[in-house]
């Protein structure tokens, strides 16, 4: 698939079922989410939202059901689409700077360091992750966001609970953010239980539903 | 490939200067070990140096093998294995970078203190370029069964014992070997086949392995 073609794909979800240890999480679940779509799964503790980001980030698999990319079968872990899977755990060591986990998630991806330091990581960039609150933590993992690259334009946000640590101004920075790669023709997924970009008028999904 | 497989490297180097004492404590209960047998062999330099060889072996290995299920442990409870996951080379290029950190932090120490223990139990150190040779490739190739130990366990309870039973018995043709070639030194036989042989089982070692622990490694990723 060409990037032009790629940009303006609809990824597709079509009746997923989960389940995990023999229980039943969610049945026949459906999602479209194309350029520029922001979608909100809501649902309480153990609905299946995070295991749903991690359906389509390729971590877990499905058993029912498919996922495609403008009628291809979509492979997350094989496809041209970037995928950015922010939710724990964070993948940073924590014996490591903060600088050298987030340099070394952009030499991964091959994309250079950010130019704007929205989550304000600069002031603890050079400390070990271990040392930081779990906030901190947070904002560094959302700036692997901020990473700089040419092919990021149409990237698939999965965010699991994005401003559960934040604190209101970087909350701002972050509804600033996602409005932004919208504009862009991003597609953002979040799962969160704080309002989250309400304004943006995103489709609601509703996990865990008793019907 | 190679430039994710350095990157890769480097940040596991970087990460085990910083958790040096895990380096330290492991030397440390290796040169313990050592000092047990001529407590409790008796101080007789030639019985000894009869039993020394196959003593360092086994002591090298009692020492290694308890680190191998922390090998991918912190990357899969830290998330970094499905980050890594996400970037175009396959997962076998972290794993083997894994993996050739691993031995070299684990051998080079060991490799250091090896003359000190060497002289403790009375070999001769003539002999000690040779013995390094086959402790390497010995150790070389129990690293890379210890990757494969380690990711299958991932996830499992109890994990660093499952990853011990599991690299001991698929390492006895290495010791087997290792052994037979320090007896070799020492009665002064040819020791090149001994080597040629462990040559052979690491490199085959490397082909079967990679592989191995990057199934799973992916396998792990699904059942966290």
């Amino acid at each position: 698939m060409s990037s032009s073609e790629l940009a303006h794909a609809t990824l597709s979800i079509t009746n997923v079922t989960l389940f995990r240890a023999n229980k039943l999480i969610f049945k026949n679940l459906n999602l479209n989410i194309s350029s520029g779509d922001i979608c909100i799964l809501n649902g309480p503790n153990g609905a299946g939202k995070t295991s749903l980001l991690r359906i389509i980030a390729g971590y877990l698999p499905i058993s029912n059901g498919k996922m495609s990319l403008n009628g291809h079968i979509f492979e997350p872990l094989k496809s041209h689409l970037p995928i950015w899977y922010i939710g724990h755990p964070f993948g940073f060591h924590p014996n490591l700077s903060a600088a050298k986990n987030l340099s070394q998630i952009a030499s991964m991806r091959k994309l250079s360091m950010f130019d704007e330091d929205r989550f304000n990581v600069i002031d603890f960039f050079q400390q070990p992750i271990r040392t930081l609150s779990t906030g901190q933590i947070q904002r560094l993992a959302l700036s692997q966001l901020l990473l700089k690259s040419n092919r990021q334009k149409e990237a698939l946000w999965l965010l699991d609970e994005p401003n559960s640590t934040l604190d209101s101004l970087h909350c701002l920075a972050l509804e600033t953010l996602i409005e932004e790669h919208i504009e862009f023709g991003g597609r953002v997924i979040v799962a969160a239980h704080q309002p989250l970009c309400e304004h943006l008028s995103p489709q609601i999904i509703q996990l865990g539903a008793k019907t | 490939m190679i430039l994710i497989f350095f990157q890769y490297f480097i940040r596991e180097f970087e990460i085990s200067i910083s958790q040096v004492t895990d380096i330290l404590s492991q030397i440390g209960f290796f040169i313990l070990v050592m000092m047990l047998f001529p407590l409790s062999l008796g101080p007789d330099p030639n019985k000894l140096s009869e039993y020394g060889i196959a003593l360092v072996w086994i002591a090298a290995f009692v020492s290694v093998v308890p680190a191998y299920d922390r090998l991918f442990t912190d990357d899969y409870l830290h998330g970094f294995i499905e980050k890594a996951a996400h970037n175009d080379q396959p997962l076998g290029c972290y794993a083997a970078a894994k993996c050739l950190c691993f031995f070299l932090v684990t051998t080079i120490p060991l490799l250091i203190i090896l003359p000190v223990i060497c002289t403790m139990i009375g070999l001769n150190l003539s002999i000690f370029f040779e013995l390094a040779i086959s402790i390497v490739l010995g150790l070389f190739g129990v690293t890379l069964l210890g990757g494969i130990a380690s990711g299958l366990v991932l996830g499992a309870r109890r994990a660093a014992i499952l990853a011990a039973v599991l690299v001991l018995p698929l390492s006895l043709p290495i010791i087997i070997f290792g052994c037979m070639t320090g007896i070799a030194l020492i009665e002064t036989t040819p020791i090149k086949p001994y080597i040629f042989i462990m040559i052979a089982m690491d490199l085959s070692l490397i082909v079967l392995a990679i592989p191995i622990m990057q199934l799973s490694l992916k396998n792990a990723i699904e059942n966290n």
